[in-house]
């Protein structure tokens, strides 16, 4: 590939948007220059200054703190394959962690414990050999820290849909949370209310007896300001049943909501609403 | 292999650059990592959500971004790209996987580009940046793409977060793949002028 050849496809290899044979080709040529490379660099910047535009979405502190754990614990197993000892090692136990979370490990883990003793005694009245006593308790060993493995994990799976649900009832629930009711006159009528909650700026949307959108469309939130900005808060599906809950997060100052409205848009959303709103709602 | 590092006070994480925490987790500091996930969870996770459209799928990436990190941080080469840069490729080739995997495409855009001009979608509490800095980031990303033409943003969203190569998105948009490759790339170039500022901040 020609130096020419290659400057043309930088841009399309930046966003991993090319054939695997021309990325292999661009990337061969970039091996050997300099210039390509530094442009390259340039451009992936770049293109991965895109992320920026990802709607901000915080990870809720039991998920966040749950990968944290088992990264590190992963890390820490992992540490200097060469031998050489980290240089700050950190305990997994000691990463930190929701207390009520820290509270039900520990029960787990003393259970397990507790196992492991009891299995340990018996296998003590059972074994012949000290050899097959070591290699009997060993195999148990395993078996009951994997048993230990797969409670932690079912207990954080529902620590984690737990403080969902708590973070969805305190988004609904707390002082500072301003509601907002959408109709529409219609005869089987859908029906939306939209949960403001103005200390964390989490908006938390929840409908009823929406039609099912066609092919190829989408129902898509707005919060319209007073200065008849329309924001988009996320597009969303209703359910079979004509159900949805949808949670978005947008700063917006407290008096600023003139009022929230659902449209049905295109595939994917619109940058500005496009039809007559299905479902509106006046903020008061 | 990893060379060892002399350890630091934790509470010096804070003080490093991210390439330094690079730099460090390379060195097997363990701390170091935990302090670059704190630093830029936010940025992998919501990435990985808008392109998956799922917390599970989500999740996984956000780890596997960060597992990525730690055994390759010795490869990280600052003059390629800043740090930012390099976990964004990695959480986004690995939801490009998932997705190309489960042969499906994101269905919930939690909002349009276009709409969220001038005021931060963020919570105020876990930012990766501090709000300030994140939002003037944003505000400059968004202010490069609104001064693209229409269908030259079409073009490089379409291949960022959809995955989409130049010649699906010729045919998804109906358009001859030489125009979505010069699309592209006068996109890129303009981008790039825009957004160098960028480069230099996030390193």
């Amino acid at each position: 590939m020609t130096h020419a050849e290659a400057q043309e496809l930088l841009a399309a290899v930046s966003l991993d948007a090319t054939s695997r044979e021309e990325r292999d080709a661009v990337l061969a040529h970039i091996a050997e220059c300099d210039d390509c490379a530094r442009e390259l660099g340039q451009l992936r910047d770049a293109a991965h200054g895109m992320a920026q535009l990802a709607p901000e979405t915080v990870m809720d502190p039991a998920r966040r703190a749950r990968v944290r754990a088992h990264l590190l614990a992963r890390a820490a197993e992992r540490a200097q394959p060469a031998g050489a000892p980290p240089s700050t090692p950190v305990k997994p136990a000691t990463i930190s962690m929701p207390p009520r979370r820290l509270t039900q490990f520990s029960t787990a883990r003393l259970v397990a414990a507790a196992a492991i003793v009891l299995a340990g005694v018996a296998l003590g009245l059972w074994a012949v050999s000290a050899e097959q006593r070591a290699d009997a308790l060993q195999r148990n060993t395993q078996r009951l820290l994997a048993a230990q493995r797969s409670v932690e994990r079912e207990i954080a799976a529902r620590d984690s849909a737990l403080a969902d649900r708590q973070a969805l009832l305190d988004a609904m629930t707390g002082a500072g949370v301003q509601v907002i009711e959408a109709g529409a006159p219609s005869a089987r009528q859908p029906s939306g209310k939209m949960f403001w909650d103005q200390l964390t700026g989490q908006w938390t949307f929840v409908a009823h007896n929406l039609p099912h959108e066609a092919p190829n469309r989408t129902y898509q939130l707005w919060l319209i300001t007073r200065a008849q900005r329309k924001i988009s808060a996320g597009v969303f599906a209703a359910s079979a049943s004509g159900d949805a809950l949808v949670i978005a997060h947008y700063s917006l100052p407290k008096d600023s909501l003139a009022a929230i409205a659902v449209t049905d848009e295109p595939s994917g959303g619109s940058p500005q609403p496009t039809t007559m709103p299905v479902l509106v709602g006046t903020a008061r | 292999m990893r060379t060892p590092t002399p350890s630091i006070p934790a509470r010096d994480h804070a003080a490093l650059t991210n390439a330094e925490l690079v730099h460090r987790i390379a060195g097997g500091d363990q701390r170091a990592l935990g302090a670059l996930y704190d630093r830029q969870v936010t940025l992998v996770h919501s990435l990985a959500l808008r392109l998956l459209g799922d917390a599970d799928d989500a999740e996984d990436v956000v780890e596997e971004t960060f597992w990525q990190v730690w055994r390759h941080a010795a490869r990280y080469n600052a003059s390629r790209g800043s740090v930012s840069t390099w976990l964004c490729s990695i959480a986004r080739s690995r939801a490009l996987d998932l997705l190309r995997a489960a042969r499906r495409r994101p269905e919930r855009i939690a909002t349009s580009l276009e709409s969220a001009d001038d005021t931060a979608l963020a919570s105020p509490s876990a930012s990766p940046l501090g709000g300030a800095e994140a939002s003037e980031r944003r505000a400059l990303v968004r202010g490069a793409l609104a001064d693209l033409p229409p269908e030259q943003r079409e073009s490089i969203e379409l291949a960022y977060f959809g995955g989409l190569s130049q010649s699906e998105i010729a045919e998804r948009t109906g358009q001859p793949l030489g125009t979505i490759k010069t699309r592209i790339r006068l996109a890129m170039m303009k981008l790039r002028a825009r957004l160098s500022s960028l480069r230099e901040s996030a390193t």
